[in-house]
């Protein structure tokens, strides 16, 4: 189902879009080129009008997947926005100045699964102690804990 | 004398009589003008995506259903329709409605919990006290159906756990229908208590657009004048067949949020 | 010292400290408190502050950002003063020992001196399991 929201999309960005995936009528994914991520979305975010729900990010087998979720609620629909990093040095350009609401969710898929965000305003912390071990990311596969060895020991 | 705008710090928390659950707010004020915020959050993070790798499809409902306390509707909710979208699982019919009742039944329970939990914080006791007399029956209507008055896990993908059993149904609707007659004395006594509405009016304006902006939903929004309502937009379970209004008010102050609410 | 710990059995006020809870036991100690079961009937008081606390309610599994704060309070209160474990969280961090924000349960931190088992304890659970305390103190000033 080609609509005007995927049509404007292919359009405006052209060969930022890789894929276009229709889950079901509702559920769209859009793989985007990493280094358009902020226009596609300050696009949807100003524009269209959409609201930005939640991102989630992923370490997959072929990189890191985020997945930035709007939500089109006047037209009943959810366009995901999709970026697939190298697994190495995984960097991408920050939303959150644009797309104000990504902010936190920005900072907590930097500190658990250890994506830089380029440009991010206010980069701490969120949910883990400030005195977490640098470069330790738990939500990585190759991730250990200090059950297992790791170095986010447990001696206080 | 110092300058005449003199920012003070207030700490609130992580551990304050008011706060049920850790978190840690610095308040920039100057006078009575909260000017800055800081937040610091985490207290509670569990890793619970961590631990959800470890898990089998029929486990993960239960584990988040301790993500929070009284919305032990949603995450469930959310998982198994997550976990039934990728297994492509068709949910009966019936058990559609028994989590829309639930969901519905939780929502009830959830905000007479706000509105007696702002009455506290407000000083205002009473209100408090009498919102969660009023919770009683809400909770014993999950105790009877669910067998647990929190943390129901009635959640299986493909389906819930329990049916409704038809002796139940009588008791289950005379505790609720016990509740219309507080519940209308409450919009009376919010709505015109001259104390609540001292305490609450164009206190903690969100407006429209940093509503927008900032992505905010449910009550929150709604108390902005932003239409947003996932049950409506985005329907799910049995919401497409059940009829439902979706308020709105307009100033998003506190005491917006609570008319809302009810 | 029994001389204090029988006046603490008398009317204990409690201090109920949050760490990393869902939030389901704090709504229940708090639902203690409402006209159904109105445990200030029994003088058992929610105190503000820890340094007026007789009892200590600790809920949730102590996450490591949570751990030095808890320690902290704990330390805070007045002495002779019982720590109360509620609900399965703080006795045995439950589900979620084997996180990687998780380190130490409560009782590897401080004495507890009773557990009150349940996800969440029922309201009467929480009630029983404090008479059991004050019984048992009572019990061991008599030997």
């Amino acid at each position: 189902m080609a609509d005007e929201v995927v049509e404007g999309l292919k359009s405006k960005f052209g060969d930022a879009i890789i894929d276009i995936h229709e889950k079901s009528p509702d559920k769209t994914y859009v793989t985007v080129a990493p280094p358009r991520l902020p226009d596609v979305a300050e696009y949807l975010y100003k524009d269209l009008g959409a609201r930005f729900s939640i991102a989630s990010g992923m370490h997959m087998a072929h990189g890191f997947e985020i997945l930035y979720h709007f939500a089109l609620d006047a037209k009943h629909r959810f366009i995901n926005l999709r970026v697939i990093l190298d697994s190495e040095k995984p960097s991408i350009d920050s939303c959150a100045k644009r797309v104000p609401a990504t902010e936190w969710i920005e900072r907590e898929m930097w500190e658990l699964l250890g994506i830089e965000f380029r440009g991010h305003p206010d980069m701490r912390h969120l949910l883990l102690t400030d005195d977490w071990p640098e470069g330790n990311y738990p939500l990585r596969q190759d991730w250990k804990d200090w059950r297992e060895g790791g170095e986010n020991g447990s001696e206080k | 004398m110092a300058a005449k705008s003199r920012t003070t710090i207030i700490p609130i928390g992580p551990y304050h009589p008011l706060q049920e659950e850790p978190e840690f707010f610095k308040l920039h004020v100057e006078g009575e003008k909260v000017v800055k915020l800081e937040i610091e959050i985490g207290y509670n993070h569990r890793g619970i995506e961590k631990l959800a790798e470890d898990l089998t499809y029929d486990q993960v409902p239960f584990l988040v259903e301790r993500i929070c306390g009284i919305c032990s509707t949603s995450h469930p909710f959310a998982a198994v329709q997550a976990i039934e979208d990728v297994g492509g699982v068709d949910v009966p019919e019936r058990a559609k409605y028994i989590r829309t009742f639930l969901g519905e039944l939780e929502r009830i329970h959830s905000h007479l919990l706000w509105l007696g939990l702002a009455g506290h914080f407000l000083g205002f006791n009473t209100l408090w006290m009498w919102a969660w007399k009023h919770r009683e029956p809400v909770l014993d209507t999950f105790e009877l159906i669910t067998g647990n008055r929190n943390h129901y896990a009635m959640f299986k993908p493909g389906g819930v756990r329990r049916d409704i059993m038809d002796e139940d149904i009588p008791t289950a609707m005379r505790l609720l229908d016990g509740l219309v007659r507080p519940l209308n004395m409450f919009i009376k006594v919010v709505l015109q208590d001259p104390v609540l509405q001292a305490r609450t009016k164009n206190v903690g304006v969100l407006s429209y657009d940093d509503c927008v902006e900032l992505g905010a939903l449910g009550p929150t929004s709604r108390a902005s004048g932003v239409p947003w309502d996932v049950r409506r937009d985005h329907p799910y379970a049995a919401y497409d067949k059940v009829d439902f209004n979706v308020i709105t008010t307009e100033n998003g102050d506190v005491f917006d949020k609570a008319v809302v609410r009810l | 010292m029994s001389l204090k710990i029988k006046a603490l059995t008398k009317s204990i006020w409690v201090f109920h400290l949050a760490a990393s809870p869902c939030n389901n036991c704090d709504i229940e100690i708090l639902d203690l408190l409402t006209p159904r079961w109105d445990i200030e009937r029994f003088g058992i008081q929610l105190v503000g502050s820890v340094r007026h606390a007789d009892a200590i309610l600790v809920t949730g599994s102590m996450n490591r950002k949570a751990h030095e704060r808890v320690k902290r309070v704990i330390s805070q209160a007045p002495q002779p003063c019982f720590v109360i474990a509620l609900g399965n969280c703080a006795c045995s961090m439950e589900m979620f020992g084997a996180s990687y924000n998780q380190m130490h349960c409560l009782d590897e931190v401080t004495k507890v001196h009773a557990y009150i088992a349940g996800c969440p304890p029922k309201p009467e659970a929480m009630i029983q399991g404090i008479i059991a305390l004050i019984e048992a103190q009572l019990a061991a000033l008599k030997k």
